[in-house]
């Protein structure tokens, strides 16, 4: 059981990080998210289907993070909120290193589950049904918040047009 | 607004999204070209949405830190010895020795106890002591079974101490030193920051 149980964490582990590391903003936070997920998956290895490890594992470390997220005070949440620099946008930019950073913190200024919703969806590239999964949401609202999610990015990318 | 009359963006958003998810037909995609074509603001949406869809695909999953996989990795030995139960785990074992080792030390008292005798029957003392060696010789070939066990038993208890010490304590403390003591080195939120 140890052996699949490593291999569930090579498959996994970077996706995992990834959505925590985007929703919590905090690296050491996001270690703890992931840790705490994996246990569970570890006392509950008998009883998930293995097909359906990453939905099951994703929506735990989502909501591990949501739980962070309203533990934090406000104060923090606003802070990480006002991340996206709109005096220098990604046209600005002349690497494209700098417009995946500044995409980077613009998904990280959206609401959830607008932030979840792009990045398993349009990062990770997990299935529309997946997502739905995920987040327990049905397949036409996942569909519905993903538009205004890009259509929120697209009109911070139409405020720093030149 | 285009000056052409009002814009179509937000009629065509559904379209936009299916455009950028590779699930619009030829047809419809022809449609909305067609549409862009008399529109500016959709044309520019349609811009927008390709130029954000450019940077999301270059957006890639991010590799979790050495650390964590090895965090992650020893997590079934971990929970193996956590549900071993290192509190109740350990004493049980010395309980029992500590038992065994009771009723042993006992034994012992009775059996160096001197006998006291009716002074009135030293003939019928005689006749015991015959029985009584017998006893004695029988009685220590029983404490030589039993400090047998004893050693047995008490190997094993080192034997888990050890397993204990190499799994609970040794790795975790090691870790801990390491990760947070201010003139060793940096505490992971500080390497991260």
């Amino acid at each position: 059981m140890s052996r699949t149980f490593r291999r569930w964490v090579d498959e996994n582990q970077d996706q995992a990080w990834t959505l925590a590391s985007y929703l919590l903003k905090d690296a050491a936070e996001a270690e703890d998210v992931c840790q705490e997920a994996f246990v569970k998956l570890w006392r509950h290895r008998d009883s998930i289907d293995p097909l359906k490890i990453k939905p099951w594992l994703m929506k735990v470390v989502r909501n591990g993070c949501l739980d962070r997220l309203r533990r934090r005070r406000p104060g923090e949440e606003l802070l990480e909120n006002t991340a996206t620099d709109p005096g220098r946008g990604p046209l600005q930019a002349s690497h494209q290193h700098e417009l995946g950073h500044w995409l980077r913190r613009a998904i990280a200024s959206l609401a959830e589950p607008y932030r979840s919703l792009v990045v398993l969806r349009d990062i990770q590239e997990h299935s529309y049904a997946e997502v739905a999964s995920v987040l327990e949401l049905s397949l036409p609202q996942v569909k519905t918040y993903l538009h205004r999610a890009r259509k929120q990015l697209r009109e911070q990318l139409a405020e720093v047009r030149p | 607004m285009t000056g052409q009359g009002p814009s179509k963006t937000g009629d065509y958003e559904a379209a936009i999204n299916a455009l950028l998810d590779g699930e619009l037909d030829q047809a419809a995609t022809a449609e909305l070209k067609a549409c862009a074509a008399g529109d500016s603001q959709l044309s520019q949406a349609i811009i927008d949405a390709w130029q954000l869809q450019r940077g999301l695909d270059q957006l890639q999953l991010e590799r979790a830190p050495d650390g964590l996989g090895r965090r992650l990795r020893r997590i079934p030995r971990q929970q193996r010895a956590a549900s071993r139960g290192p509190v109740f785990g350990l004493p049980r074992q010395a309980l029992v020795t500590g038992a065994l080792a009771m009723t042993l030390v006992a034994g012992m008292i009775v059996l160096t106890q001197p006998v006291i005798r009716s002074p009135a029957a030293p003939q019928q003392a005689e006749n015991q002591s015959g029985t009584d060696q017998a006893r004695a010789e029988q009685a220590r070939r029983d404490l030589a079974i039993a400090f047998f066990y004893l050693d047995k038993a008490g190997l094993r208890v080192g034997q888990r101490i050890n397993e204990a010490l190499q799994q609970e304590v040794a790795e975790p403390v090691k870790d801990t030193l390491n990760q947070h003591l201010p003139y060793i080195g940096l505490s992971r939120k500080e390497k991260h920051a």
